[in-house]
Order: structure tokens, then sequence, then C-alpha cells
């Protein structure tokens, strides 16, 4: 195989005349140059969608796999499909609470030396790799919609046109906490995998008096008024709406709670990018 | 009285210079006080045992770690304050095997790293490559402990950085490559004149490159010089000694390794020749021959001294 630069502008070799043929001085004045921001941005975004290739093939197997059955299901039954909502792109934005460990995958926090040891200021290396994971998994949940969309035979026109956002920026929340905690964890699958069999148990226990509240603040945080599902859907739970559903669509309190998740996601993930242990 | 080996070189421009530099895990001091003086243009070997600190060393000069104590100067930069700037001057070859994306093929990692290190120069990388006989088309995580060693080195290299700081640079290289890999190693040096600094523990596979020695124990850096100075204060003396000796009072202190069979001895002193020779000839030993000690057999030397 040659060996050639990559045909991308950003990462083409220097010119002839500019490249570093006769022997730099070993001189405080004769420093090597470090890297623009914007090409490493560029770079993360490519090295990113090659971590995250494998996760990608195994979901457009699933993905093929779905669309077979629910093919033969609306052969079997043609009035059968429902528009789509936003509440049906709750999984693409569970899913990218995961993303962030596929986007660091072998890179634990102690494992992180080639990371660290680049030219870029530590934490702002960790902002261009999330940011680059960020775009494929916003990229992601597009997809899925559009996938899911279109095999429901369309989108819901009752859902004002914001709340087609909502996935998007509870997609975005969530994969902030997942990447604070891939940067901080040195096994963020434990973490996740304690945390839904903790929550599993919790459900289970919630009737147990000493429970209660913690289940309630769970709850609340989960689909409460400002929860998490509000991000992701743009549907507020209030009971003090007459209506026979409880979940509609109101912006002002969408904007209050992505606001607020968003600040606590960012603050997470900043927390993370600065407080990486060395490697 | 033990001789005061020394610990400070006399260089009108250092590339790397620690003061007082102090590094701690939990309760134990990993560094305690390093001076470390590496002269632009230099090839530095530090040597030491497993655990006496090389590794450490070198992270702090990357801003990998951060001191609990003194200063750190890299090409006349802090990098703590300034890491992206001196990483850009650095090409580092790690002590560990996993340095780089094992998802990637060769090729594609070095595109990667290219993308860091603008001044990366590809025609001497394809040449690198070749003389390491890499296959590109192989993902970076399947490779053997020699073949990432040789990537490792084509990384450090190709950019051709101001400072090459090499921890263990031959570990896991077949001799044939290691060869192949010194004289790479030694034509950079001389097309580029830059420092380098190596670490490790096997130190006649560098002697032929090495200019300097400095010598690490328990976290503190016990000596450091030129090698020549080393050639010439540190010496093999053989001497036949009479029956009954008493030893040498007056090299109390300056005998850094003690050896010999029956009536001959074989010390390795650190002090001026006439001056050694001297005083062994005062105590009654008569000396056969003063030698220069190899840079392996000065190394051992001086790491087995007893403070």
């Amino acid at each position: 195989m040659e060996l050639a630069p990559p045909r991308r502008a950003f990462a083409a070799p220097l010119a002839a005349a500019d490249r570093v043929t006769t022997p730099p001085p070993a001189s405080a004045l004769a420093l090597n140059p470090a890297p623009r921001l914007w090409d490493v941005f560029r770079e993360q975004l490519a090295a990113a969608r090659l971590a995250l290739r494998r996760e990608a093939m195994v979901a457009a197997g699933l993905a093929l796999l779905l669309t077979l059955l629910t093919l033969m299901a609306a052969m079997a039954d043609p009035g059968a499909a429902a528009p789509l909502t936003p509440e049906d792109a709750i999984p693409a934005g569970a899913m990218a609470l995961l993303v962030p460990m596929a986007v660091w995958k072998e890179e634990g926090p102690r494992l992180r030396g080639y990371h660290h040891g680049m030219p870029v200021a530590r934490s702002t290396h960790a902002m261009l790799r999330a940011g680059a994971g960020l775009v494929w998994t916003l990229l992601g949940v597009g997809i899925y919609l559009a996938w899911l969309g279109a095999l429901d035979g369309g989108f819901d026109g009752r859902a004002p046109p914001w709340q087609w956002l909502a996935p998007f920026v509870g997609a975005a929340v969530l994969y902030l906490f997942g990447t604070a905690l891939t940067l901080l964890a040195s096994h963020p699958w434990r973490w996740v995998g304690g945390a839904a069999v903790a929550f599993v148990a919790l459900v289970s226990m919630s009737h147990v008096g000493g429970l209660r509240p913690l289940w309630d603040t769970v709850s609340y945080l989960l689909s409460g008024h400002m929860g998490i599902q509000t991000v992701l859907t743009g549907d507020v739970h209030d009971l003090t709406i007459p209506e026979w559903d409880p979940y509609l669509p109101v912006l002002s309190t969408w904007l209050k709670a992505a606001s607020l998740w968003l600040a606590a996601g960012v603050g997470a993930f900043l927390l993370a990018a600065h407080r990486q242990p060395e490697s | 009285m033990t001789a005061a080996l020394p610990t400070d070189i006399q260089a009108p421009r250092l590339a790397v210079q620690t003061r007082g530099v102090a590094k701690r895990y939990g309760r134990d001091f990993a560094l305690l006080g390093v001076d470390l003086q590496v002269p632009e243009g230099a090839v530095y070997v530090l040597v030491g045992p497993n655990g006496a600190g090389k590794t450490t060393t070198l992270k702090l000069l990357l801003g990998l770690l951060k001191p609990d104590g003194g200063s750190v100067r890299v090409m006349g930069m802090d990098p703590r304050a300034d890491g992206p700037r001196v990483r850009a001057q650095v090409g580092y070859v790690p002590e560990r095997g996993d340095w780089g994306y094992p998802y990637m093929t060769v090729k594609r990692l070095l595109q990667h790293h290219a993308v860091y290190f603008p001044a990366w120069d590809w025609d001497y990388a394809a040449r690198l490559a070749n003389a390491f006989e890499l296959d590109l088309s192989r993902p970076v995580g399947k490779l053997s402990k020699g073949l990432a060693r040789r990537v490792h080195l084509l990384l450090a290299m190709a950019h051709r950085p101001p400072l090459l700081i090499l921890d263990e640079p031959t570990d896991g290289l077949d001799p044939v490559m290691r060869d192949e890999t010194l004289g790479m190693l030694a034509e950079h040096v001389a097309e580029t004149n830059c420092t380098v600094l190596i670490c490790t523990h096997i130190v006649h596979e560098v002697d032929r490159l090495a200019d300097h020695l400095g010598v690490m124990r328990e976290g503190r850096l016990t000596a450091q010089m030129p090698r020549e100075t080393l050639h010439r204060m540190l010496r093999r003396y053989r001497a036949d000694i009479p029956e009954g000796w008493q030893g040498a009072p007056g090299l109390d202190g300056t005998v850094i390794r003690r050896g010999g069979v029956g009536r001959e001895i074989q010390w390795s002193v650190w002090g001026d020749e006439r001056e050694v020779s001297r005083k062994l000839a005062e105590s009654g030993a008569t000396v056969r021959d003063a030698a220069p000690l190899t840079l392996e057999d000065a190394a051992v030397a001086l790491l087995s001294r007893r403070e």
C-alpha cells in the first residue's frame, strides 16, 4: 500500500517549497507550528466516524430487520400504521447516552495518553472530540426519525414544527451526560447498567414508605413537568390541563426544561473535560 | 566521604531543564528534587532500574502529568502552561504499547497524526515506513509489540521535531530491526540536529548514539554528565595488591564499584586518573592499567553505587 496523504484539503501535505527538507535547528527560534483547531475538529469528525462504524453497522442491520418485519405487518394489516410522533424518538435519545462510550472506545481515563499527547490543550481536545461525536449523534437521530417516519407512513401533523427539535435537543443533553460519565469513569457501562438495575429495583419497591421520596424525585426527573422526557419530546406532563392525555406540547415549558437540562449537561461535560485523570 | 558525582551540565542552551521537580502518587514520591538538564542537540540517555521515575519524568516534560513541586522547561516553555506548543515540538515514543487508535489502520493513523503536526513530512514518513517494513493496511490494534514500536517511532520522527523523547524505543524489536532502527535514529539525529532524550535500561543498545548520560534511582537523578566527562573521570583500575593489603583510605567514597580476584583488584573509581593512581600506589597497590568504561558498564557501576 502506498503511503500518501489523504485527499482532503485540510490534511494535505505542505507544498514542496514549504516542506521541511533541510534540518531545522534545535532552537527555540525554529519551533514547529501547532495544528489549527478547525483542522483538528475535522479530523476528529473523521476519527469519530471510524470509531462509530461498527456500531452504526449493527444499528443498520437492526433497522433493516425491523423494516422487513414492519413491511410484513403492514401487508397483513394495511391500516395499522400510525404517523410518527416526537415521542417515538425517545429510544434514539436514550441511545445518545451510550454513544460517547463508542466514541471513546478503548480510551479509558488512564488509557488516554495518545489523545492527551497531541499538541492540543487537554480540555479543548476533549471538547473537539465530543463535538465531533455530537455531530454524528444528531445525524443519527435525524436518520432514525426519517427512517421511522418513512416506516410509519409520515409524520404526525398535529405536532407543532418546533416539537421536532425536541428529540435533537434531548439527545444532545443525554450525549453530554454520557460524555461526562465516559471521561471520568473507567467503566461507564457498569455505571449505566448499575443505574438501570437500581431503577428497576426502585420501580418494584416504590410503594415502600422510605423509598417514596426517592421514587418521586426520580420520577419527576424522568417524566415530570421539567423532566428529561419533556426535553426529548416537547410534551409536558401537566395534570392541570383538562384533557384526557396529560402530555401536551407547551413551547415555553419545553424551552425552560431544555435550557435547564442543556446547562446541566454542558456543566457536567465541562467539569469532566477539565478534571480528566492524568494518564 | 562520598564522591560528588556531577549533576550539573554546563551548556549554552538547554532543550530540557527541570529544577527540583517532585511528583507524588498518594503518599509515595515517584520523583524527588530532579534537576534534569538536556543540552540542545544532545543525545541524552537516562538510565535507571524499573520504577526509578524515568517514565514519570518524561510525562512531566510533555505536560501529561502535573508536578507536585519544582519547575519544568522544555524548549524554554512550561509544559503545564504551554502544553500544546511544547508537544508540537516533541516526537514521543511512550513505554506503553497502546498508543494510537486500535480501530484505525496504520495508514489512517499516520494521516490522523499528520493533521496534528503541520510540519509532517510525507516523503520522510514513506521512507521510514519502508525502512521499518510496515504493512500500512494492518489495523493498529492487531500489530505485534515490535511492529507497534516501529509505528510509534515513525509517528515520532516524521514531523522532524526539535526534541525526540523516546521511552524504551527498542523494546520489542528483534535484533535486526533494532539495529535498523538505531541506524535510522542516528541518521535522523545527524540530519536534523534534534535533541534526543532516551530512557532505557538496555544501555548498550544506544551506546553509539549517546553523548550524555543521566542516572536515576529511586526518584532521584543521582548523576548526569557529558560522555566525555564520564570517559575521563570514571575508570576501571586494575591493580595488584600485596598480601595483607588494608585498602586505599585515600579513595574512600570515590570507589563506585569494587571487584577483583585474588591479588588483583578491579575497581571503578571516580576521579582524576593521576590522582587515583597516586592514591592507589600510596596504599601499596601496583596499578596495571586504568581503562575507561563502556557506557553500559559505567551505567551499571553508577546504578549499583552505594550512597
